[in-house]
């Protein structure tokens, strides 16, 4: 009984750390989010509020408005930028799995860019694009993140493949499948999920890249990050627009992290982890 | 078709587009790096060396080497801490621990230029909240972003928000995965809880947290977002690191030969990590291999 009591008690003590720790963790983000529907007489007062009895739309309205092509630009870089790499990344990925090309060096090799440096990549880059006339261009953003998105897919799709038992394909084979309508009817339908989170992660990889972006764009083609570094200079003061614009980069890539969190430490440590 | 020429086929795609996005663009670095490159004319005269001596004799160059290493040091460490610590607590309260964990791992998601920007709003000098509990406790309003002293501790403050989420998913999905009966055989032999921490768990966790280590040493050298934002390297140069001086020689002062060059100095203890990374990840398919 009294062993029972103390568990009971470290567990309360536990629970309550974990508490402190998750009002710590949420707190920014729910400052954000308040601030982004306080009314402007609100904002920026001793004491500052914790919450808010008259909220308004109007940083939202205004963020709506002002920002939706920008919106726009990152949906379209980040979903070109998972497509292409979820493409290859099947393809080469199975071969990896399956037929060993290239031994273990070739794999290895694609694995080290996943960790190639931007901070190396936005000169050259840079210099390309203007040369190719396309700063400022949806396309100019894409490619470098194919830097990262393309070897990343390559690596955890290579790791689902060798999940699927040999057996599953080598009996549609005796069934006279091609090895190509192997890929598709047996192995890419047996790797769905995983196909699902490695597209989540290379999408919110180029959502929330910064630094091509930052470099690549002028104002046509600029993403949500680039937009919110530059109203933070061109408006110090719009703390309700600028939170709503960051509120709406954020929030949709947490929905969709939650729903998915099963998967997440996956994806993060390449499978090293399982 | 063959097997061969079906796995050519399926291969080939990938590694031509990588050496076009990658190793292209690596070499026409280089060679930008040993020009006296200037955008405004088409031909550049050779520099030779003098770029990469330019950096290595810049003061500056120095100083955001220290910032980044600080930061390596101090992050590292408290995150590895944090996240440990976070890890053990969520492995001890097993029915809980499905309702906290997917909580604690939303600042990884957060976008880092909203970290930086967040960071602006909450540590706000005059009203913001972090200012006002201090005031409350009795404690003066600090200058946080705005002092030289703490602007690269406000900086590291967020960063390891940020980031303690990922060392502590990682460091608790590798102890989820160590097997039972080491366990069992030292309860058996009477050890208390702190001799099996250190004689049990921390040796079978050392892969993991290797892993994580060079995973954040590799993000760390690359801090750039979240600095950006808050303090544009300021106030002076005391939140300048190494990737935040490159951009800005490159894309402020417009010095594209000398950025070349301050970047492929980035990129010597970027690669000796990376090595180091690729090692473990090969060694640990071939146990799983063998494990097969």
């Amino acid at each position: 009984m009294k062993k029972r009591n103390r568990l009971l008690v470290k567990r309360t003590i536990i629970t309550l750390v974990i508490i402190l720790i998750v009002i710590v963790t949420l707190f920014p983000i729910y400052w954000m989010l308040l601030t982004s529907i306080q009314p402007k007489s609100e904002l920026m007062n001793y004491p500052p509020r914790f919450f808010t009895t008259n909220p308004t739309g109007v940083h939202w309205a205004f963020t709506l408005k002002d920002t939706l092509p920008t919106f726009f630009n990152s949906l379209v870089i980040a979903f070109f930028a998972t497509l292409i790499a979820i493409i290859l990344g099947s393809m080469s990925g199975y071969a990896f799995a399956r037929y060993k090309v290239g031994g273990d060096t070739l794999p290895f090799w694609i694995l080290s860019l996943k960790f190639f440096p931007p901070v190396v990549a936005i000169v050259p880059y840079f210099l390309m694009m203007k040369t190719l006339r396309l700063i400022d261009t949806r396309t100019a953003v894409i490619i470098p993140h194919l830097i990262i998105t393309v070897p990343f897919a390559v690596w955890m799709i290579k790791g689902f493949v060798q999940e699927v038992p040999r057996e599953l394909e080598e009996a549609a084979m005796i069934d006279g499948a091609s090895q190509l309508g192997i890929i598709r009817i047996i192995t890419l339908p047996l790797i769905a999920p995983g196909l699902v989170v490695t597209a989540l992660f290379c999408f919110i990889w180029s959502w929330n890249d910064f630094m091509f972006a930052l470099i690549l764009t002028r104002n046509q083609a600029i993403t949500i990050p680039v937009a919110i570094a530059g109203m933070r200079e061109a408006h110090g003061l719009m703390w309700g627009e600028v939170s709503a614009t960051a509120s709406l980069g954020t929030v949709p890539i947490i929905v969709l992290a939650i729903l998915l969190q099963r998967y997440l430490v996956r994806g993060l440590s390449l499978g090293s982890i399982k | 078709m063959t097997k061969k020429r079906t796995s050519l086929f399926l291969v080939i795609p990938t590694v031509a587009i990588l050496v076009l996005i990658v190793i292209f663009p690596m070499f026409y670095s280089i060679t930008v790096a040993v020009q006296n490159y200037d955008i405004r004319i088409p031909n550049h005269t050779f520099a030779g060396l003098g770029n990469f001596i330019k950096i290595l004799t810049d003061s500056n160059f120095y100083h955001a080497a220290l910032v980044t290493g600080i930061m390596l040091a101090v992050e590292l460490a408290v995150e590895f801490v944090l996240g440990l610590v976070l890890a053990m607590l969520l492995m001890q309260i097993p029915l809980s621990r499905k309702l906290y964990q997917p909580i604690l791992l939303i600042p990884m998601m957060v976008m880092p230029v909203v970290v930086g920007y967040v960071g602006r709003l909450v540590f706000e000098i005059r009203s913001g909240p972090i200012n006002y509990l201090l005031n409350v406790i009795g404690i003066q309003s600090l200058q946080w972003h705005a002092s030289p002293h703490l602007a690269l501790i406000t900086v590291m403050i967020l960063r390891v928000w940020r980031w303690t989420p990922f060392v502590m998913a990682t460091l608790l999905a590798g102890l989820l995965s160590l097997p039972v009966e080491p366990y069992e055989s030292v309860q058996v032999d009477g050890a208390n809880a702190r001799q099996t921490f250190f004689y049990i768990t921390l040796p079978m966790l050392k892969p993991v947290i290797t892993l994580v280590i060079i995973m954040r040493a590799l993000e760390i050298l690359q801090a750039f977002d979240i600095i950006y934002v808050l303090t544009m390297g300021g106030p002076g140069i005391s939140t300048m690191p190494l990737s935040l001086y490159t951009y800005l020689k490159g894309f402020r002062y417009w010095d594209i030969g000398q950025a070349s060059a301050a970047a492929w100095l980035i990129m010597i203890p970027l690669s000796i990590l990376v090595t180091f990374f690729v090692k473990m990840m090969e060694e640990e398919e071939v146990e799983v291999e063998e494990k097969k």
